[in-house]
């Protein structure tokens, strides 16, 4: 993702619409990605995202621009997507139908028809929905975004170990899911 | 080292080069003599880690969301703009009330003042009134009084007679 240049972001922040929807075209994209990934559903994905640019909108008068606005908009992106994973999870869970949610339910958009991209698409989804949302995170920040570990320890505001024990028993997590859909398929 | 310590570096790591130079020249040393770890590593880059890589594109939001947000600030300004006005009008109204309480308790005061005043004036007169009758009889009872010289006013009235009249 690239960085917003700071005027635009400072006009933004004194009221200026055109400044606001210039930031939302450039990283829209970005937050609604990865809130897909966190919450494994469309119209959940559309809600952080929309979220995301209101809290953005709210709180740009109190951002200090010797920050990086890049490190701001992941913490705010993937905490929000976490928050809004927890509350449909414990919605569903209410209502009963909690693992056809999280494994059924996958409304990753797909641009164009190309069979492995839908593939791997579905596959990234069922291998997110078996994680929890801190791992999802640390993963999706990880593996989509390349952020480094001092990175990602940043944004989650996490300690860096947590970050390395989040993304070991994530993987571990996917390695032991994929082992089973092997002996499932050959069976 | 063992299967169980590499396979526990690769895991937390080494996977993402995130260990020193000395760690991975350790874990490449392993794998190069242990082929069911090389094998298990690669099988852990094909199952969690490329599947990720091959999917990295930017999935753009819905037309509609950026139409709700915008609708959304607009509302939250509007909201904002009728506090604020509302404030206003606090301020204005609110001390309309303040001057009517204050009113009312300077009323309140003063009548309490005049009341307790009265009440302590009429306290005053009765005192000094005391004090004049209690003055008055112990003149009477002093002996310096002539009673003879008293003004006797003859109204002719048969009691007077009856009292009056000297007997010898």
């Amino acid at each position: 993702m690239k960085e917003i240049p700071v005027p635009i972001l400072k006009a933004a922040a004194g009221g200026d619409m055109k400044a606001f929807e210039e930031i939302y075209k450039a990283i829209s994209g970005f937050v609604y990605s990865i809130a897909l990934r966190i919450t494994n559903n469309g119209s959940d994905a559309e809600e952080v995202t929309q979220d995301v640019f209101l809290k953005i909108h709210q709180n740009l008068n109190n951002f200090r621009f010797r920050a990086s606005f890049r490190t701001w908009l992941y913490r705010i992106s993937a905490n929000t997507a976490i928050s809004v994973y927890r509350r449909r999870a414990a919605e569903n869970r209410r209502r009963g139908d909690y693992d056809i949610a999280l494994k059924t339910k996958a409304a990753v958009d797909t641009a164009g028809g190309n069979i492995d991209r839908e593939y791997n698409n579905s596959l990234v989804t069922r291998l997110l929905g078996i994680l929890n949302p801190e791992q999802k995170a640390c993963l999706v920040l990880r593996e989509m975004e390349n952020l480094s570990y001092r990175e990602i320890a940043a944004v989650l505001k996490i300690n860096i170990n947590t970050v390395r024990t989040r993304l070991k028993r994530a993987r571990g997590k996917i390695m032991k899911y994929s082992q089973k859909e092997v002996i499932l398929n050959e069976l | 080292m063992n299967c169980k310590k590499a396979r526990k570096i690769i895991l937390a790591g080494y996977l993402d080069g995130e260990v020193n130079a000395r760690v991975i020249a350790a874990i490449n040393e392993h794998l190069a003599r242990c082929s069911s770890c090389r094998d298990w590593e690669a099988a852990l880059q094909e199952k969690t880690v490329q599947p990720f890589q091959e999917i990295k594109e930017i999935v753009l939001p819905p037309d509609r969301v950026w139409g709700s947000i915008r609708r959304k600030i607009a509302e939250t300004q509007e909201t904002e703009r009728l506090a604020g006005a509302a404030a206003w009008r606090r301020w204005i109204v609110f001390p309309r009330k303040y001057a009517m309480a204050a009113v009312a308790a300077i009323i309140i005061a003063l009548a309490v003042v005049v009341i307790k005043g009265q009440i302590t004036g009429n306290k005053a007169e009765t005192t000094v009134f005391l004090g004049e009758q209690v003055d008055f009889l112990v003149y009477l009872d002093s002996g310096d009084i002539d009673y003879s010289e008293t003004e006797r006013v003859d109204l002719d009235t048969a009691i007077e007679r009856y009292f009056f009249t000297d007997i010898s």
